[in-house]
């Protein structure tokens, strides 16, 4: 019982922060019950559906299934990260509301944080690269389209590429 | 880690033992043991019981109760299941606005379980510990009775209240206020239950200097602290002009402040506003900031401030936005036009003068007064000066604010939920439907959260910073920075003839309204247009002044600015009695209007336009006064056995109004549920007063429906229908009214829909209880719920709702009068209320036993005002006593042995079901009854507050 | 706030926790309250000492152990009315329930409810010191101690009182909760001499009112005028302040004690 506490200490959206958690913890209760952050959403708890997903030292990860005292020296983002200094929605964010990629929105975060790892790569992905990169996540309301469109034009966006409605 | 045993449950807690048990229990979730005066040990809202003893659960150390057992008031009933304690407590009426209910409660249960045959006195002491403002004291006596009653006989013997309009089977009726249970026994209520965890903190810089410009901040030390999170100061704050008080948009009160300016006007004046994650670092932030202050030389009373060549609290530049005078620029030229003024904007012409450091005045009279003066057998004339008063609710304000897509969602404690919109949304550049105001419970107004005072600052700190942000006033800040009674110097000029007539009148008042024109109007002239039209008189005049000042800024006060007026009429008239040989008596009785009496000194007396002229309406003044003259025997002396006490009676005729005619405005939305059920949802803000309870009963009474059937959801601007608030003693009346405009409505659209399911004509439809249509005709039956069952079906005609909206240009005042009996030791100066009697003709009393209390407390209060209640300036402006116990509020040690309230029933033609406003009115009295109960007692005026011991010695020449 | 709670079992307990940074701590309503005048990082809790609790007759004295709450002594029938009624001077029922009669001595307030009654009735202080070894004086040479530097680690253990003395009361406050402006006590023995007064006079300090005792030994029949006169001539400074003007405290000062000889004539002769 002694050691079912630990001290985490780690950066989170850019600060330095620590936290006594329980062993058994996954990194979701934490930031959700520890921080707040309701952006990291509990939707399988077992790793399939990507709704909790946050990004690990800039990886995509499913928060669920990964042990909050393994977040120790992590740098830890949410999408809580995403908003400008004056609570203004990332660009990505905004493809996905200009775009009706959000339906329930429930699993849009994890969508959102996974589009941000795929943007950040500064790469730019085919369709068919941008749907396998997308698959960790379930969504039941948009049938996915939507929110292809919007990571796909944000990424043209951010390269400079010239979108047409074709494309 | 601390062991010990809460409520019967072995716990360990994970905290210091250092840290206060209070703390420790808010850990273990214990919310209902809460703080009213930051552990001072005074108002006893976080009494507990250790091992089985009362004790203030802030003063104890959570390593003390190590090992203890530890009993709050959760350990008592909850609201569906409430013990004899605690309902005996509802049904005395006393669960007013109920911060520490709770706590009184554990206290009354732990007295019957130690002593179950108390006595009074032991009733007396274990209620020494706690400050009730609302309620006063007098009931819980009542509610000791009932307790014993009913663990003696399983039912109550006392009569709780008198009951009133026997046709009715919920309006006049002792029927427990509808969200007293939840209050008394400590659920979710007030806004510090709804914060959520993850909320920042707020803390204010404030002003050490009560006039100064704040020419630079350098709040880089603050920022760069881990956890703060923002830092908004005049530099950096919108510039957006408003001011405070939360009354009918355009308001009679000059806009001149910003969220935080670049000149302070006050000590505790806003400097900076600090956000954080943790309170700690809020406060370490705050000590980071530097300042960089240009004294100014300030002006604390109206002397000084119309003192020629006066240093000017306002002194940029004046604004109107109608009427503006044509001589403006020139006006303005004059003023120093400091950009870090600001500037004084006008609605419209309210007759300030700033460049004199005037912000408004009102001037007008009827008839001749000189001439009337000059033909009067005698004259009395003398000069009246009231206090600086504090509220003190016991719930200090707060706020709790957040986004949520874009919206700004404030839980506010607050009397003006729709104005508490509009002004943030002012500050924020939000529109309206952007905010969502939700009035929780209300531990206290009085006034007090009439104003916006950090709806404002805290919402505007959310929207910005996008997070959920606390604020919470400490006590001191509570007097420092918030609102008070206006100090007012009241001189009285009264004129009577040999056989008692009072043949002229002339007030000058001049009042100080601190460092922003909030109420700065209309309370000073509710010093007169709700004390002149008591005389039948023909020859009145007033001259109203309101200087700024750099005091703690003053603002609405229970009574608004009557008890002052009163104060001097009433004590001008016992001289001008006694001057012309006259009793007193007799001259109130010779004087006073009655029903049908013409009110022509009202035209000059609206609020900053043309008032109402109107006749006397419903009266019971003459009631009052005779039958109080017979209680407290008027015209025998009361003789001591000991040398040094002298008697003394006094009395004074008292009246308010019930809201603002032609200003007010209320709306309901009465809604039939698919069983039948009825929810009304009202823009009223119910502060503990009961408001809500009267909304569901008048719905109850005129839908013919139990009140268990009706629900009132009220104070939230995203459900409701607007309402201008609960001030003005307009709940009953407006919101009141309201009600019942949207009860008739949804009984007429009922009566449509049932004549429709049953092919009848509506005429010969009738609703009856408990909640059915009948027809007169063919003796067809529907219940509601078959109604609105059909109605909401797939070929119905829809949902039954049915909105009302109320105004009016009727009066409806209501009168009083309230008898002191006092006795004064004329070797020490003491001053003791004997006997206290409080007659007022409330119209109909809709929640009889809740109508005594309001009355019960509010004289209390007034006599705290008028006896002990004073916050003492030094010379710096700094208020020297800032706590409860250096501020003097009347607890129950200080309550009258005989101590009454009486309804006189009178029913009003205009008010719902002849209802009249109840408890503002009950803050007038007490001191011209007291002021006229000393000079009976030993001859002498004390004709300033607090009439306190010094100043009797000294008018005896014991002192010099 | 303090840092550090030591919770002591024994009088050697606190006693061996005491250190400059250390104050004992017994009901807590003075050092736990918002703007205490008492400021320490580590404190001594003496309530789970047993010695210190307990009220008992032991001779021609009754004992009052030194954390005795004002409330147990107020229920005590081996308590002589005057001091009970001294307990409940302090109104609030809550706090007797925690505030004690040895917290109450040793924080030697300008408001103080117990010292002057204590004064007055001549009461014996029993502490102990780092030592360990009871002492006792009486309690004006406590104040005496105190006023010039000494006995501030000192231990009360109790307080012995006479119950045949006499003491006559009179507290002056803006309310019976506020801090008294002023609080007197007259004691003297059944025939009416050993006159002992106690004041505690706000922002000024606490005192035995020893010339105006000399005076009252001197002449019993001592004239209204001579004591107002005494009064007005107190060597204490007394400040005009929020608690009123000096002219009127002096005043209450003279005409408090002027009632108080007579009120003491008028119960030797009953």
């Amino acid at each position: 019982m002694k050691d079912q506490y630990r001290l985490v200490e780690f950066n989170l959206n850019g600060k330095d922060v620590s936290c006594m958690v329980d062993c058994r913890a996954s990194l979701t209760d934490m930031l959700r019950n520890d921080y707040r952050l309701t952006s990291v959403k509990k939707g399988c708890e077992v790793g399939e559906c990507g709704a909790c997903n946050v990004l690990i030292d800039g990886e995509c990860f499913n928060s669920c299934i990964y042990l909050a005292v393994w977040a120790r020296g992590k740098k830890i983002r949410t999408l809580e990260s995403l908003l400008g200094p004056n609570g203004e929605l990332s660009d990505i964010q905004q493809a996905f509301v200009d775009e009706t990629a959000v339906q329930c929105g429930f699993c849009t975060p994890g969508f959102v944080m996974t589009a941000v790892e795929i943007l950040e790569s500064g790469k730019v992905y085919t369709d068919d690269e941008l749907r396998k990169l997308l698959s960790g996540h379930l969504c039941r309301c948009t049938g996915y389209e939507n929110i292809l469109r919007a990571v796909k034009k944000t990424m043209y966006k951010r390269n400079g590429l010239e979108w047409k409605e074709d494309n | 880690m601390i062991n010990c045993i809460i409520n019967g449950k072995k716990r360990s807690i994970d905290i210091g033992p250092c840290a206060r048990l209070r703390e420790l229990l808010l850990k273990n979730g214990n919310f209902a043991v809460r703080d009213s005066d930051d552990a001072e040990g005074f108002c006893g809202s976080d009494t507990v019981l250790l091992d089985g003893i009362p004790v203030f659960s802030n003063l104890v150390l959570a390593g003390e109760a190590e090992g203890c057992e530890i009993r709050t008031p959760d350990s008592l009933g909850n609201s569906m299941n409430l013990t004899v304690v605690q309902q005996a407590l509802i049904d005395a009426g006393v669960v007013q606005s109920a911060y520490n209910a709770p706590a009184a409660a554990l206290l009354m249960t732990w007295l019957f379980e130690t002593n179950p045959d108390p006595s009074r006195e032991d009733v007396k002491d274990v209620l020494s510990g706690i400050f009730i403002r609302d309620a006063g004291y007098e009931q819980y006596y009542l509610a000791a009775e009932l307790i014993k009653e009913k663990l003696k006989y399983g039912e109550y013997k006392t009569k709780i209240a008198p009951e009133f309009r026997p046709h009715l089977k919920s309006v006049g009726k002792n029927k427990p206020k509808i969200d007293a249970p939840q209050l008394v026994s400590g659920e979710r209520a007030f806004v510090e239950d709804y914060v959520d965890s993850d909320t920042c903190y707020m803390v204010v810089l404030r002003s050490p200097y009560a006039h100064a410009y704040v020419n630079k901040i350098d709040t880089s030390k603050a920022e760069a602290l881990p956890g703060v999170i923002k830092v908004i100061t005049a530099y950096n704050c919108p510039d957006v002009t408003y001011m405070s008080a939360g009354q009918g948009n355009p308001e009679p009160s000059p806009h001149d402040r910003k969220l935080l300016n670049k000149k302070v006007r006050h000590v505790g004046d806003r400097v900076a506003a600090i956000v954080a994650e943790t309170l700690e670092e809020a406060i370490e932030a705050r000590n980071l900031i530097e300042v960089e202050y240009e004294p100014l030389p300030a002006v604390f009373t109206v002397e000084e401030a119309m003192a020629e060549g006066a240093p000017l609290v306002h002194n940029g530049y004046v604004q109107y936005n109608a009427g503006a005078p044509a001589d403006l620029d020139e006006y303005n030229a004059k003023l120093s036009g400091d950009e870090r003024e600001g500037h004084v904007l006008y609605q419209f012409p309210l007759h300030g003068d700033i460049l004199h450091n005037v912000a408004a005045s009102n001037h007008g009279g009827i008839g001749d007064v000189d001439k009337a003066f000059a033909e009067s057998d005698a004259v009395v004339e003398a000069t009246y000066q009231t206090s600086q008063i504090q509220h003190t609710p016991l719930e200090t304000h707060i706020c709790f604010s957040k986004m949520e897509n874009g919206r700004l969602i404030i839980y506010a404690s607050t009397q003006v939920p729709y104005h508490v919109r509009r002004i943030v949304s002012w500050v924020t550049g939000l529109s309206e439907n952007k905010i969502h105001v939700i009035k929780t419970r209300v531990g206290g107004g009085y006034g007090s959260k009439q104003d916006i005072l950090v709806e404002d600052l805290t919402g505007y700190a959310s929207f910005v910073t996008g997070r959920p942000v606390l604020y919470h006033n400490t006590r001191e800040e509570e007097f420092i920075a918030n609102s008070t009674r206006h100090p007012m110097k009241v001189y009285v000029k009264m004129g009577g003839n040999k056989d008692g007539q009072i043949t002229a009148i002339y007030m000058k008042v001049d009042a100080n309204t601190g460092p922003y024109g909030n109420h700065a109007l209309t309370v000073p002239m509710n010093s007169c247009s709700k004390t002149l039209p008591l005389f039948k008189c023909d020859n009145m005049k007033y001259d109203l002044t309101i200087y700024y000042t750099n005091t703690p800024p003053a603002g609405a006060y229970q009574g608004y600015g009557t008890p002052k007026g009163t104060y001097g009429l009433m004590m001008a008239m016992r001289e001008l009695a006694d001057k012309l040989g006259v009793d007193y008596k007799d001259m109130v009785l010779k004087n006073h209007v009655e029903e049908g009496y013409m009110l022509e000194i009202l035209r000059g007396l609206g609020e900053g336009r043309e008032g109402n002229v109107v006749p006397v309406g419903s009266c019971g003044l003459r009631d009052a006064v005779l039958k109080g003259c017979d209680m407290i025997e008027w015209g025998k002396r009361v003789e001591s056995d000991d040398p040094d006490w002298k008697i003394g009676k006094g009395f004074a005729m008292i009246m308010q109004g019930s809201g603002l005619p032609g200003l007010d405005h209320a709306n309901a939305i009465t809604k039939l549920e698919m069983d039948g059920s009825v929810i009304v949802t009202s823009g009223a803000a119910d502060i503990g007063t009961g408001l809500d309870t009267i909304i569901a009963k008048v719905t109850s009474d005129i839908l013919c429906l139990p009140m268990e059937l009706i629900t009132v959801l009220s104070g939230d601007t995203d459900s409701g229908a607007f309402d201008t608030g609960s001030y003005a003693s307009s709940g009953t009346f407006f919101s009141g009214n309201a009600a019942v405009v949207a009860a008739n409505n949804l009984k007429e659209k009922i009566l449509d829909e049932a004549a429709y399911q049953l092919g009848e004509k509506v005429e010969d439809m009738e609703l009856r209880w408990p909640g059915e249509v009948h027809s007169k005709k063919t003796d067809a039956v529907l219940s509601y719920y078959q109604i609105i069952h059909t109605a909401t079906s797939g070929t119905g005609r829809g949902h039954l709702i049915a909105p009302g909206s109320f105004t009016t240009g009727a009066s409806s005042v209501p009168y009083g009068a309230h008898f002191a009996q006092v006795a004064v030791n004329i070797r020490t100066g003491e001053i003791k209320v004997q006997k206290f009697y409080a007659l007022q003709d409330a119209g109909t009393p809709i929640n009889p036993e809740a109508a005594l209390c309001q009355m019960y407390g509010a004289s209390l209060k007034s006599i705290g005002h008028s006896l002990y209640e004073n916050m003492i300036l030094d010379e710096k402006g700094v208020c020297v006593n800032a706590t409860m116990t250096d501020y003097g509020v009347p607890m129950i040690t200080e309550q009258p042995d005989d101590f009454k309230a009486v309804l006189i029933d009178v029913n009003d033609p205009d008010g719902p079901f002849g209802a009249k406003s109840i408890s503002e009115i009950a803050c007038n009295g007490a001191a011209p009854a007291i002021g006229n109960a000393i000079y009976d007692a030993c001859g002498v005026w004390l004709r300033s507050w607090p009439m306190n011991s010094e100043k009797l010695l000294r008018a005896l020449g014991k002192i010099n | 706030m303090a840092d550090k709670l030591i919770i002591a079992g024994t009088i050697k307990e606190a006693l061996q926790a005491r250190c400059p940074d250390a104050v004992f701590l017994a009901g807590g309503t003075e050092i736990n309250r918002l703007n205490s005048s008492v400021a320490a990082g580590t404190l001594i809790s003496l309530k789970k000492i047993g010695k210190l609790h307990g009220i008992r007759k032991d001779g021609d004295k009754v004992w009052i152990g030194a954390c005795t709450t004002f409330q147990e002594a107020v229920e005590s029938p081996d308590v002589p009315v005057w001091f009970r009624e001294a307990c409940r001077l302090m109104a609030s029922r809550t706090k007797r329930n925690m505030a004690t009669v040895g917290g109450n001595t040793a924080i030697l307030r300008d408001d103080s409810y117990l010292v002057p009654a204590l004064l007055a009735a001549r009461a014996i202080v029993v502490y102990t010191e780092k030592s360990g070894k009871n002492e006792e004086c009486c309690v004006c040479r406590y104040l005496d101690m105190r006023k010039a530097g000494k006995l501030g680690d000192a231990l009360i253990l109790r307080i012995g009182i006479d119950p045949d003395r006499k003491v006559l009361l009179k507290r002056y406050a803006n309310t019976a909760m506020s801090h008294s402006v002023m609080n007197l006590a007259y004691g003297f023995d059944p025939d009416g001499k050993g006159i002992s007064i106690g004041a505690a006079l706000k922002n000024t300090g606490l005192f035995k009112l020893r010339s105006a005792e000399e005076l009252i030994a001197a002449d019993p029949e001592v004239s209204e005028e001579t004591i107002m006169e005494w009064a007005r001539k107190f060597e204490a400074k007394i400040p005009t302040d929020m608690f009123g003007s000096e002219e009127y405290k002096r005043y209450l000062l003279g005409t408090t004690i002027v009632k108080f000889i007579a009120d003491a004539r008028k119960e030797v002769l009953a």
